[in-house]
């Protein structure tokens, strides 16, 4: 009997244990949304703490070769997106201004879409006015290379390297545009 | 309490009850709880107005008593399985939030209050964790006394021989022409060789006792293995608890969809769906990368059941070469410390969607989700990023790969293969809804804020495509393309650190359990005493054993036979030993057996010389 009994317990815990995983996806979330959002959480680390710098290359969706070793001595901006991705198109406007606010000061914003074919690509581009170039991400290559510096949880992750190259923020999920700007800002003021 | 103590009175002093075997004061008899109750019935009827008080620690010993009581055990076994009643009773957020919100919509009134108990989350709440975890102690608080206790046991001696066997459930006499000291030493021998076949099983731990008088005995126990068997299985049950719940803890596990020619990243960003155990850290996630080649399928023709899967993917680990690999249903490939399943599969027909200035909207291939075993599969197409201020278009529809039509305007999927595939769609304008940020299923077309658009008579448009056909889209929103039909697979990653642990102490509990039910626990005795007929000695035997055990008379008999063999090949020939059977006693001043152990085989056969 109490073989019997601790064999069902084992089971019956077995299942009582697998419903203690917390859930990781944020409240807004709903049934086969198909991708793992984020809840907009930022993470910085003080500049002892960056880790990288992140060796991260690929092809634009326009054939061109894009490096962000090229870019070192400069803020960049990593994106994470694709066209159909509610928060990536809400927060499209504000990275396309920031873009647009920080080029002269040598910011680059660098997009990476793993999902979408050229076509919904360039069209979300043209649709929002994207000034700066997306990595398209076919094989993964790119994500596994930043997922091996920062976690990338969630569409859309927006990732700030600094000057060196290094993660110096992270943010999961909807960007907020003036925390985003702030970043920048004090990145820039950094190096300068 | 003290009408039990008068209760167990009553039982133990019941004629037939009250007899215990001699020198037997322990697990085999219980007869240590016995002498127990009985001092306590006695203290009980001389003071009967006294009732013992309970001290705050007294109540705390009494409670734990209870707690690891097989009582209680059974008591939270049996009220943990009613706790796990409402979760199937109630749907689960765990296993489909979707239907616990339709439920809360649908019960305004209990629906809240039954979330407030955790009626939703039944697996997870603090009422089933807390019968679990008091199930969990008290397997602990029993194992680990016993543990103990067999510990002592193990390293114990024999009981000694009792005066009398006559009660004993098997016995045996035999006479021999060796001295009493011969005999009982053959009787040793023989019961720590146990036999041939078996090195390891039935040797038993032997003592010698020389009781004076020229008596001779030998007393032997074996099957320590079954209680070890016993303590065996329940701590690998707790092993085995403990390492289900760190993998729990440590776990991951997502889904994904690989399109054939694309690739997935072994980031979060890139699954579909993610969980993981709370101990499980973002950075440990071993970012590799897996692009799928090619799919094959095979169906059964007549039966259209799928005979076989296979994945073309190549894997490339972080600092590695990529290498080619397949994964078939039951063969996951492991990666990154995750094994990766193949879990579905389906179409993803590449569409081109042009808007009504020519400009490309959307191309890319869809996945269509199967809905039956024809691969009737639906899907749909959202096309936000239209140009110059026209609404956005939302494609749904269903893709036969074998399409026959059936009526008019009415077609179906009749084979799993891409044999005459055929899009049948039908098209909305208006806003996605998509750039309100609000996430929204990605298989599914929200319509609120959109129209289905109509023909002249006001019917709603249905698009019939083939491949490689581009059909102009109704109200002039364009056209769009069919350019191709790649596969697509649906990934499941698991990643269990524990697992291995899982199946060590599984299989360890296995074996405990098998031990604990097939080895025999088994006490004999063998007795030699001088003063039979022409000086022989008197050999009288007798087994007790744990439970019900048919094996103990032959193993009596066994050894008996053995023990007069070793004893006559040990003296010189002086005549034929004469084993006698067990319910013909061949001492008549011996003790007289109760009743027949076992049907007798040992006969007055005449002895090998020696």
């Amino acid at each position: 009997m109490r073989r019997a009994a601790g064999l069902l317990l084992a089971g019956v815990l077995a299942v009582a244990l697998a419903g203690c995983a917390p859930e990781t996806t944020s409240g807004d979330d709903v049934v086969d949304q198909g991708y793992q959002s984020g809840d907009g959480s930022t993470t910085t680390w003080p500049a002892a703490e960056r880790k990288g710098p992140v060796e991260l290359s690929g092809e634009d969706f326009s054939g061109a070769a894009q490096d962000v070793a090229g870019w070192r001595g400069d803020v960049v901006v990593l994106n994470t997106w694709y066209a159909a991705c509610p928060p990536c198109r809400a927060e499209a406007p504000d990275l396309v201004a920031l873009a647009n606010d920080y080029a002269d000061q040598g910011v680059h914003v660098l997009g990476i879409n793993g999902t979408d074919a050229a076509g919904a690509a360039e069209a979300f581009q043209r649709q929002f006015d994207v000034p700066y170039p997306s990595i398209a991400d076919s094989t993964g290559s790119a994500i596994a290379a930043l997922q091996g510096t920062v976690p990338v949880n969630a569409v859309p992750t927006t990732v700030v390297l600094d000057r060196d190259g290094k993660v110096a923020a992270r943010v999961l999920g909807l960007v907020d545009a003036s925390t985003l700007r702030t970043v920048v800002e004090d990145l820039l003021a950094e190096g300068a | 309490m003290s009408d039990d103590v008068r209760d167990e009175t009553v039982r133990t002093g019941a004629p037939g009850r009250g007899y215990r075997p001699e020198g037997l004061d322990d697990a085999f008899s219980d007869g240590a709880a016995e002498a127990a109750d009985r001092g306590a019935a006695h203290d009980a009827a001389t003071e009967p107005a006294s009732l013992p008080t309970l001290g705050p620690v007294g109540w705390l010993r009494w409670a734990w008593r209870q707690l690891t009581s097989m009582r209680v055990a059974l008591l939270l076994l049996m009220l943990l399985a009613v706790a796990a009643v409402p979760g199937s009773v109630f749907p689960q957020r765990a296993q489909d939030p979707a239907k616990v919100a339709q439920y809360l919509e649908d019960h305004p009134g209990v629906g809240p209050w039954l979330d407030r108990v955790q009626m939703f989350d039944v697996y997870a709440s603090v009422w089933f964790a807390a019968v679990y975890l008091l199930l969990f102690v008290s397997l602990v608080g029993c194992i680990l006394p016993r543990s103990r206790q067999h510990w002592r046991a193990l390293r114990g001696r024999p009981p000694r021989t009792p005066r009398r066997f006559g009660r004993f459930p098997a016995q045996g006499q035999g006479t021999s022409a060796a001295s009493p000291r011969a005999v009982v030493e053959a009787a040793a021998a023989s019961m720590r060789r146990g036999p041939s076949w078996l090195p390891f099983g039935r040797t038993y731990r032997v003592d010698v006792h020389d009781e004076g008088g020229g008596t001779w005995s030998a007393s032997g126990e074996r099957g320590y293995l079954r209680e070890t068997g016993n303590l065996v299985f329940h701590l690998a049950l707790v092993g085995l608890l403990i390492s289900v719940a760190t993998g729990q803890l440590l776990h991951y596990r997502g889904q994904a969809i690989v399109v054939q020619g694309r690739g997935f990243a072994n980031a979060q960003v890139d699954y579909d769906t993610f969980e993981r155990g709370s101990g499980f850290r973002d950075d440990t996630l071993v970012p590799f990368t897996m692009t799928l080649d090619r799919f094959d399928s095979r169906f059964d023709p007549e039966t259209l059941q799928a005979r076989d899967f296979t994945a073309h993917v190549t894997l490339t680990e972080p600092g590695e070469q990529a290498r080619a690999e397949t994964i078939k249903v039951n063969h996951p490939l492991s990666a990154g410390g995750a094994k990766v399943y193949l879990q579905g599969n389906g179409y993803a027909p590449d569409l081109t969607v042009t808007d009504a200035a020519g400009e490309v909207a959307f191309a890319g291939p869809v996945p269509f989700l199967p809905q039956d075993e024809v691969y009737t599969s639906r899907g749909v197409v959202k096309v936000p990023d239209v140009s110059g201020g026209q609404e956005q278009i939302g494609i749904v529809g269903y893709l036969l790969p074998s399409s026959q039509q059936v009526g008019p305007e009415l077609f179906r999927s009749v084979a799993p293969e891409l044999d005459d595939p055929l899009l049948v769609l039908s098209v909305w304008e208006g806003n996605l809804g998509l750039d309100t940020g609000v996430p929204q299923n990605v298989y599914q077309l929200d319509e609120s804020r959109m129209t289905q658009a109509t023909d002249d008579d006001g019917r709603p448009v249905t698009l019939y495509v083939r491949p490689g056909e581009t059909v102009q889209l109704p109200d002039g929103l364009g056209a769009l393309t069919w350019q191709g039909t790649p596969r697509y697979v649906a990934l499941d990653l698991r990643h269990d650190p524990a697992l291995g642990f899982v199946l060590v102490f599984a299989l360890t509990a296995l074996t405990g359990l098998a031990a604990s039910l097939f080895a025999p626990r088994r006490r004999l005795w063998v007795r030699a005493a001088p003063g039979g007929e022409d000086g022989r000695t008197v050999v009288s035997a007798a087994g007790l054993a744990r439970g019900d055990d048919v094996g103990l008379a032959p193993e009596l008999e066994r050894v008996l036979r053995d023990t007069l063999a070793r004893a006559r090949r040990g003296t010189a020939p002086a005549g034929p030993d004469r084993p006698a059977p067990p319910d013909r006693p061949a001492d008549p001043t011996g003790a007289t057996a109760s009743r027949p152990a076992h049907p007798s085989t040992l006969d007055d056969e005449p002895g090998e010389p020696a």
